[in-house]
Order: C-alpha cells, then structure tokens, then sequence
C-alpha cells in the first residue's frame, strides 16, 4: 500500500487527526478540501496541502468543480467537473444544465475534487 | 463554495505544498506548473491594481504631461511601491538609507502567493527579497548609475537577493528602443553598449538580475496580470538577449524569426 508522509504538516502529529484522516480515505475515494478539513479536524489550506501532494505523487486525479449560482440552490451540483489542469472554463458558455448563457463568472463558484486512485495510507515520521 | 480568487488561492496554497516536497512533485510541477498558472489566470489574481496605484498613474500621467510642481522622485517611490503592494502576498517593504543619498526599496513575501510569484519568474526561493530603485529623472539612467545599483544588489544583499527592478520614465542607457518603424530588421540592435551591457555583463558574472521599467511600462501596469507579465518578460529577456525592445501590449505574441522561418509561422498560424 502507498504512503503519504506528512511530516511537513505540524497538525498531523497528533495521532487522532491521522487516524481521522486515516479512516476517511479507506471509506471515501472521492475527496473535497472541506471534507477532509472537517473530517480530520484540520485547516482548509492545509486539506489542500494534502491533497494536491497526492496529486503531484500520482496516488489522486484533481478536478475543478464548477457550480452555476442561479440555479435552485437544493441541488447545488456542480455544471462541469473539469481537469484540474484546464483551470477556468472560458465565457460565454452555455449552462448544459439550465439552458443560460454564463457571459461572466460573477454567478459561477468553484470547488476542487480529488479522486484518489488506488488504496493509500497517511504517515507522520519526522525523517 | 469559493469564489474565484479564493479558489486560486486555494490552489496556490496546494501548490506551495508540493514545491515544499521537491523529492515528490518536482515532474509533475514540472508538466503541470506552466499550465496551471495560465489557466486559471494566476497573473492577474496575483496582481490586481490597487485604487491607490491607479490614481498615482493617472497623477504620473499628467505629471508627465504638465511638468507639475509634485517631486519627481517621491512620485516614481510611490508608483514602485503601489505596485509591489498590489502583488499578493508582498509582505515585508523597507527602505534604507545606503551610503549615497539614494533611498532604495527592499520587497518580499513569504506566503504562498509569494511562492508562486517566485516560481513563475524563476526567482530562487532562499533569494526572493526585490529591490527596488525609482528614477524618476529627465534622461535615462546612465551606465554609472546602472552599476551602482548592480553592486546593492551583489554585495549588500549578497544571499538574499536575485532581482533588481529600476522603475524609470526613459530607461536606461544602451537598451533597445521602441520606434514608429515596425521592421524587425531595422528596429533590431546587434551592438551592446553602456548600461545594457552592463547588465548582461552583471548577470553572467553573478546570475542575478537588474532590469529596468519605463514609461510605457508603468502606464501598462493599470491592467490586471501586467506588472508579473511585464517583469517575467524583462528578466527573460536578461537570458535571451535579442536587441530589440521589451515591449508589452495586451495582445502580445512573440515571433522572433527570421524571414525564411517566419513564412511558416505566418500559415501556421493563419490555419
């Protein structure tokens, strides 16, 4: 099983936010920064931190989610899940789920999306 | 959910991670760095004008226009200032008094926005202190004047810093200059004389930086993105000198060739 070494992240030294973590992404393959901050007892930046360390070891895929902030708010899917790598849809666009035209990001939100890829385990060793 | 800027902050701060992890990321950084920055615009999250910067261009503007009774100088330190202060993630501003009269301007950040800021214009992370000279003179800055602020940046900041920034309204002496003739052939100086070659002099003997904004360059930084990309342009250009000038419009493209090559790019590009 791959490890991911978070010696660079203070937090992670407690044993019980490892763990948190740790059971998180045995049940979870699928991970946005709030859940894992929530989830670990950890800041945003630092979920972020972790997750995009994932990415560039190649253990997660990284998504842009987009959301379209005019729509009814009880569904709050995201339009379009994009490669990280293709950053900001361009405008105008057409909203595939409402039929608008999105001429500027003034109704657009954004969130990231990791998808991890293969079963892994977080460590803290200070070496 | 984030907005916009906040979800280039986000990504910066993921991205500062993995720079703090070079045995991991260094080849994905590698692939993906380059085109994470263009896509989600980093350049112009990470300097926005502030109101402040816009009004002092528009006063420089008139300034330039009607020779006010303002100082000449304390109105380019102000302009230098504003701009770096718009950089995201600039923190630390101090001024000196060096041994001559010169009051220059040291700049530097340590958050994540400065480590993106630094590694998009290449600049070494353990020599991320700017320093800053305004002149705000009559005439270009001359080849004497070049090299003392060469030797600041050498020897007094020895360990700490790479990049040396003058903000002039001419230049300095011996760089190409922009003209109404368009012909690459014509414009293209082949010659390297007084304060350029000293900067080129400067930067192979000691790898570090001094480049020099103009007039036209600090009324351009009034757009978002533009004061990063001017710099990025100008200390590329310290490494691939091509004797012509460091212009830089909102639709800028780069072709460089020469006739028999350039034909090819025409049609390529024509579709």
């Amino acid at each position: 099983m791959k490890t991911l070494n978070l010696k660079h992240f203070p937090s992670f030294k407690r044993e019980g936010i490892l763990k948190n973590l740790n059971e998180l992404v045995e049940h979870q393959k699928e991970l946005m920064p709030h859940q894992v901050a929530v989830a670990a007892g950890c800041t945003l930046d630092e979920a972020m931190g972790i997750l995009m360390l994932l990415t560039a070891d190649e253990m997660a895929e990284a998504y842009l989610l987009v959301y379209h902030t005019t729509h009814d708010n009880s569904s709050q899917a995201p339009i379009m899940a994009r490669k990280l790598t293709e950053g900001f849809p361009e405008t105008p666009f057409t909203c595939d789920d409402c039929g608008q035209e999105i001429n500027s990001t003034h109704n657009l939100r954004y969130d990231f999306l990791f998808k991890i890829k293969e079963d892994m385990q977080f460590i803290y060793t200070s070496e | 959910m984030p907005e916009q800027d906040e979800a280039i902050r986000l990504l910066n701060v993921g991205l500062d991670a993995v720079l703090n992890h070079p045995e991991l990321g260094e080849k994905w950084l590698a692939q993906n760095l380059p085109i994470l920055l263009k896509n989600f615009q980093v350049e112009e999250y990470l300097y926005s004008p502030s109101d402040a910067l816009l009004q002092r261009i528009d006063e420089y503007i008139q300034w330039c226009e009607e020779r006010r009774t303002e100082d000449a100088g304390h109105l380019m330190e102000e302009l230098a200032l504003l701009a770096f202060l718009s950089i995201k993630g600039s923190a630390s501003f101090k001024s000196f008094q060096s041994y001559s009269p010169q009051i220059d301007l040291s700049v530097k950040g340590s958050d994540a926005n400065w480590r993106i800021f630094c590694e998009h214009l290449r600049i070494d992370w353990d020599k991320r202190t700017i320093l800053v000279e305004a002149k705000n003179i009559s005439d270009t800055v001359d080849e004497q004047q070049f090299r003392r602020f060469c030797s600041i940046v050498e020897t007094m900041f020895l360990n700490d810093c790479l990049v040396g920034v003058f903000f002039t309204r001419y230049g300095a002496s011996g760089f190409p200059e922009e003209t109404e003739i368009t012909t690459v052939a014509t414009i293209r100086q082949r010659g390297l004389r007084d304060a350029a070659a000293t900067q080129l002099l400067f930067h192979a003997r000691t790898k570090k930086y001094v480049i020099v904004l103009n007039d036209k360059d600090i009324r351009s930084l009034v757009r978002p993105g533009a004061f990063i990309q001017i710099l990025n342009r100008k200390l590329r250009q310290v490494e691939e000198w091509t004797g012509l000038p460091v212009s830089f419009t909102e639709s800028y493209e780069e072709v460089d060739l020469p006739k028999h090559l350039k034909r090819h790019y025409t049609s390529f590009a024509a579709g």
